[in-house]
């Protein structure tokens, strides 16, 4: 069915596909390569964390074992098509050996748990590779934005088609049902361990993938910088301020943390970071159903003349 | 002796652990709010001890005092502006709101102090830094003593205060089930308000201790994480286990020397600590019932 | 429903992002009114001390420069103020290229570096990739020079230099007092590591043994089983390059363990200036960087100090700040050399750049690497001395006596 929302989406597209043709701006690419990033990042974790409930602080493992993976693999000579699949591969080969097992945990066991096996990652990559990777001469002298614009949107593209068919799908709603109420959901016949483990490979993949294209990105990079624990909590944040557990939150999060962010650190000097924070908490405070929600919360603002509260934020559990 | 010497820093760090996380275990584990800024705020405290001895000569131990309440103030005002909005909202709304304020005001924390003290380091050096008590060959240091004795104090302490005391019984009962409680007549709003200023002022004792140590602005999180392990491994909702769990992970990483380098000791720890939720899902002593 | 509020919110805001992103372009046959640096800096987050330094001191630079009405610029015949942008880049790496890319954009002329490796590194590519000179300061790290880039410049002393700086520091002891065994504590870092192999070499070249090497990360808290390998190998000097904090907690640890090597050098750490302040006396006999010190007898040193604590009254004068002033001067002498006021003239002109700056006298050679003065300096009773100098008489170096005894 044609409606208005896929006619806009597919100009969109078409739009953001010609941006590296209109503009020659290495600063322009530059940013839209790290928006695709967040999206894809976020919009993996969501898939586990916002649909299937589970909350994983150590996305920073998976996405950066895939990093890790593809930059081996390409700096060494290995085709750049096939670095980057090893890269998603080598993130769900790490979901298989960790993810399975940790998947036993449940809420904030699981939470820290998934947080101790990135923190593991991160000091481990630290110390067997304390240097920088740098680019073959060859490679750095055919550097150019324009490819990798087009493969960090392929993989994001890739991630939104793949996560909105599965959110959309029975196994969407299996992931949703587990999230809500485990218990419940056990009681009704849902397999829910089969959900979790199927959002825990979706999610896995896609940072791998997210991993594998900032392997690509950077000329020169620490080894162990796509493990820092930043990767860990970013997604969740984004995830959580633009609409947990919806399909658009992840991409609302990312479009205004990543520009928001942006636009700060060039025209506020050293309190860039404050004012962000305040304005941060002040958006959780006044509006606790996230970017998504906005809309609904300004509506109720202006019809009921007061701040959003509790009926507000209890009546949606998400 | 070395083996004693390496005992007793696992000792020493394992107490510090503690104190760190005792906070964390009484707002994040009783209280059900993911707090990530506990960190930060004793980065705060420990500026604050940091000050009180550079202007003032107070030894951070006696500067509690000051820094004790000062916190508490904090705890309540944050609560009162950040925090008290989603005392009503389900554990996972909870849980995404406070994570998200608690994130904000890291940011606002680390560079509230960045602008107004400099990011450069600090650390306290009293008259009695590097001074130890010699038992034989061991040098047991004198600082990592009072560690020790202040982390035995505040945990079981805070134990003895939420088993003991009516105040304290009640926040158990406000945590177990809000309504119930209220109906018993206990003013909820107000106990939940205290207890959160006090698992925040809790993070100044934690704060004399980093201070020293060293202090930046950026400090709080690094302790934060170590913290959010030491909760887990002990089990949410528990107090006492955040000693013996300290002292574990200490003790762990301390005598790991022996298997691997230094540069591993904390994977150590972590491997340790995610064996132990593989046998032990709920912690060491969590309750059985999950969550 | 929601799709479309996305993507409607999602077309508004890229459109507004393009607009804002979009610099006009027009040609410049007249003489521009500024001359565009740029750089990206840390001026939040765990670099911010040093990075406010850094930032600090190229400001000082700025205004000395401009207050003469800028530089003498060759192809317009004209002095031309310069204009500094700086911005923040939050401590991350990620966000250095971007900054720099915006740099780029706003048609700077050159680049100028920050301080932290890990930001660093990925800023020096960036420089390479948009062929856009760069000035580093404060990067030690020889690797990232290794690489063939034409467009990067580092007046600084390198990890090499330092090893070598400390073995002059222990030469120039008396044969009868010298410390002969090396404790080496090697920090898992590219530049912990480089430390490393230049300290085991140079050691057999110059007649000294690394009898205890043993390893540590950033992290790392409790360094109690290095020192005790140290102590009871008996070796009476220590080398490392700590991070700030673990140098302060590293000397407390020793002191706590009684051991006290005769020389100890952490080269990272104790020169920050205020780590007397807050270690007291027990700090005395550290030896450190010397790169920079307030004063240190080159020309310039007592006008930049001056104004630095004019400017910027509450700081401390930390060593990031005369490194900053020196790249500055670097930078803008290449400049005015330049027959061109573009990139690659400029780049050309560092090449050849032979300057007296605040720290001394810079050239560079084929990588880029500067050849400055290898100085390495000491905590001596409050003051911090240099005690190894190629240009100067240094002071002599303290031996630190045992704990008990100071």
């Amino acid at each position: 069915m044609i409606t208005r929302a896929k006619i806009i989406s597919v100009v969109l597209l078409l739009g953001l596909g010609a941006v590296p043709l209109a503009s020659g701006n290495e600063y322009v690419l530059n940013m839209c390569c790290m928006l695709f990033l967040y999206i894809t990042l976020s919009q993996s974790w969501n898939i586990l964390g916002g649909y299937a409930g589970q909350v994983n602080v150590g996305q920073a493992a998976f996405f950066g074992v895939g990093a890790l993976a593809t930059r081996l693999l390409w700096t060494a000579g290995v085709p750049l098509y096939v670095s980057i699949g090893a890269g998603g591969l080598a993130s769900v080969l790490l979901a298989v050996i960790i993810g399975l097992p940790a998947l036993r945990l449940k809420g904030h066991y699981f939470a820290i748990g998934t947080l101790a096996v990135a923190w593991i990652a991160r000091i481990t990559v630290g110390n067997v590779l304390p240097g920088i990777s740098f680019l073959p001469t060859r490679q750095m002298a055919t550097y150019s934005l324009v490819p990798r614009y087009y493969i960090f949107f392929a993989v994001m593209m890739g991630a939104l088609l793949t996560i909105y068919f599965v959110v959309n799908s029975r196994t969407g709603l299996g992931m949703e049902a587990t999230r809500d109420d485990e218990d419940a959901a056990q009681t009704a016949g849902v397999d829910i361990f089969k959900y979790k483990v199927i959002a825990f490979l979706i999610s896995s993949f896609f940072a791998g993938l997210a991993g594998a294209c900032f392997g690509y990105f950077h000329a020169s990079y620490y080894w162990h910088l796509p493990f820092s624990l930043m990767w860990c909590f970013e997604p969740i944040l984004i995830v959580f301020i633009g609409g947990v557990g919806t399909f658009a939150g992840p991409i609302a999060g990312s479009v205004c943390y990543v520009l928001l962010k942006e636009a700060f650190a060039l025209t506020l000097g050293e309190m860039n970071v404050l004012i962000f924070g305040i304005v941060f908490i002040l958006t959780i405070l006044f509006f606790p159903k996230g970017i998504i929600g906005l809309p609904s919360t300004l509506r109720e603002f202006f019809r009921k003349g007061r701040r959003p509260t509790l009926a507000a934020g209890a009546a949606d559990d998400r | 002796m070395e083996f004693a010497q390496f005992l007793t820093y696992g000792i020493i760090n394992g107490s510090i652990y503690g104190l760190v996380a005792i906070g964390l275990a009484l707002i994040m584990g009783i209280m059900g709010i993911f707090n990530i800024a506990q960190g930060s705020l004793a980065m705060i405290a420990a500026y604050g001890s940091f000050f009180l001895f550079r202007y003032a000569g107070l030894d951070p131990f006696l500067s509690l005092v000051f820094t004790i309440p000062a916190l508490f103030v904090i705890g309540i005002f944050s609560y009162r502006t950040m925090f008290s909005f989603m005392s009503r909202f389900s554990p996972h709304q909870k849980l995404r709101n406070s994570l998200l304020v608690s994130f904000g005001l890291v940011l606002i924390l680390e560079n509230a102090a960045t602008i107004l003290w400099t990011a450069n380091e600090r650390t306290v050096t009293v008259s009695y830094s590097g001074k130890v008590l010699a038992l034989g060959a061991l040098r047991v240091p004198y600082i990592g003593l009072g560690a020790v004795a202040l982390a035995v104090l505040v945990i079981f302490g805070l134990h003895l205060f939420l088993t003991r005391t009516t105040f304290g019984k009640s926040i158990w009962a406000i945590a177990q089930d809000e309504d119930s409680a209220a109906l018993m007549g206990i003013n909820v709003q107000r106990r939940t308000l205290i207890a959160f200023g006090l698992g925040v002022a809790l993070a100044a004792v934690a704060g004399a201790i980093i201070s020293l140590h060293t202090v930046s602005p950026t400090v709080g999180l690094d302790w934060t994480n170590k913290a959010l392990i030491l909760v887990v491994l002990a089990g949410v909702g528990s107090i006492n286990g955040i000693f013996f769990s300290g002292l574990l992970l200490g003790l762990v990483e301390a005598l790991s020397v022996y298997l691997v380098g230094v540069h591993y000791t904390g994977v150590v720890g972590l491997v340790i600590f995610l064996l132990v939720l593989m046998f032990r899902p709920q912690g060491l002593f969590g309750k059985k019932a999950g969550v | 429903m929601k799709a479309k509020k996305c993507a409607v919110f999602a077309v508004i805001t890229l459109v507004a992002f393009l607009l804002f992103s979009v610099t006009p372009l027009f040609a410049q046959s007249a003489a521009p009114k500024t001359i565009k640096i740029g750089a990206s800096i840390a001026l939040t987050g765990s670099f911010a001390a040093g990075g406010n330094d850094v930032a600090n001191g190229y400001k000082v630079a700025l205004k000395h420069i401009n207050d003469e009405g800028g530089i003498m610029v060759k192809e317009f015949n004209r002095k031309i103020p310069i204009e500094l942008v700086i911005y923040d880049d939050e401590s991350d790496p990620s966000k250095t290229v971007t900054r720099l890319e915006k740099l780029n954009g706003d048609k700077v002329v050159a680049y100028l570096g920050e301080f932290g490796s890990d930001m660093n590194i990925a800023g020096l590519a960036i420089a390479e990739k948009n062929k856009i000179p760069w000035v580093g300061v404060t990067i030690s790290v020889e690797n990232a020079f290794n690489q063939g880039f034409k467009y990067t410049f580092a007046p600084n002393m390198f990890s090499y230099m330092e090893v070598a700086a400390f073995y002059n520091a222990l030469d120039s002891i008396p044969k009868d007092q010298r410390p002969k065994k090396i404790a080496n504590f090697e920090l898992q870092v590219d530049w912990g590591k480089e430390c490393s192999k230049y300290l085991n070499q140079y050691a057999k070249e110059r007649g000294y043994t690394v009898a205890v090497e043993q390893k540590y990360a950033p992290d790392t808290k409790d360094f109690s089983s290095l020192i005790l390998a140290a102590k009871s190998a008996g070796c009476d000097a220590a080398f490392s390059v700590p991070t700030p904090p673990q140098s302060m907690a590293l000397i407390k640890q020793m002191k706590e363990l009684d051991y006290a090597p005769k020389a100890t050098c952490f080269i990272r750490g104790p020169d920050l200036s205020n780590y007397w302040d807050v270690m007291g006396k027990d700090a005395n006999y550290i030896m450190c960087a010397g790169e920079w010190t307030a004063d240190m007898p080159y020309p310039g040193n007592k006008k930049l100090v001056a104004d630095y604590k004019a400017m910027f009254p509450n700081r401390l004068l930390g060593m990031p700040v005369g490194n900053g002033y020196s790249a500055f001067q670097v930078l803008a002498d290449a400049i005015a050399k330049a027959p061109k006021l573009d990139r690659e003239s400029i780049r050309q002109a560092l090449t050849t750049v032979d300057v007296m700056t605040v720290k001394g006298r810079v050239t560079f050679d084929k990588r880029g690497i500067g050849n400055v003065p290898w100085v390495l300096a000491q905590w001596q009773n409050g003051k911090m001395e240099i005690v190894t100098a190629p240009d100067f008489k240094p002071a002599p170096v303290l031996l630190a006596p045992p704990w008990t005894k100071r």
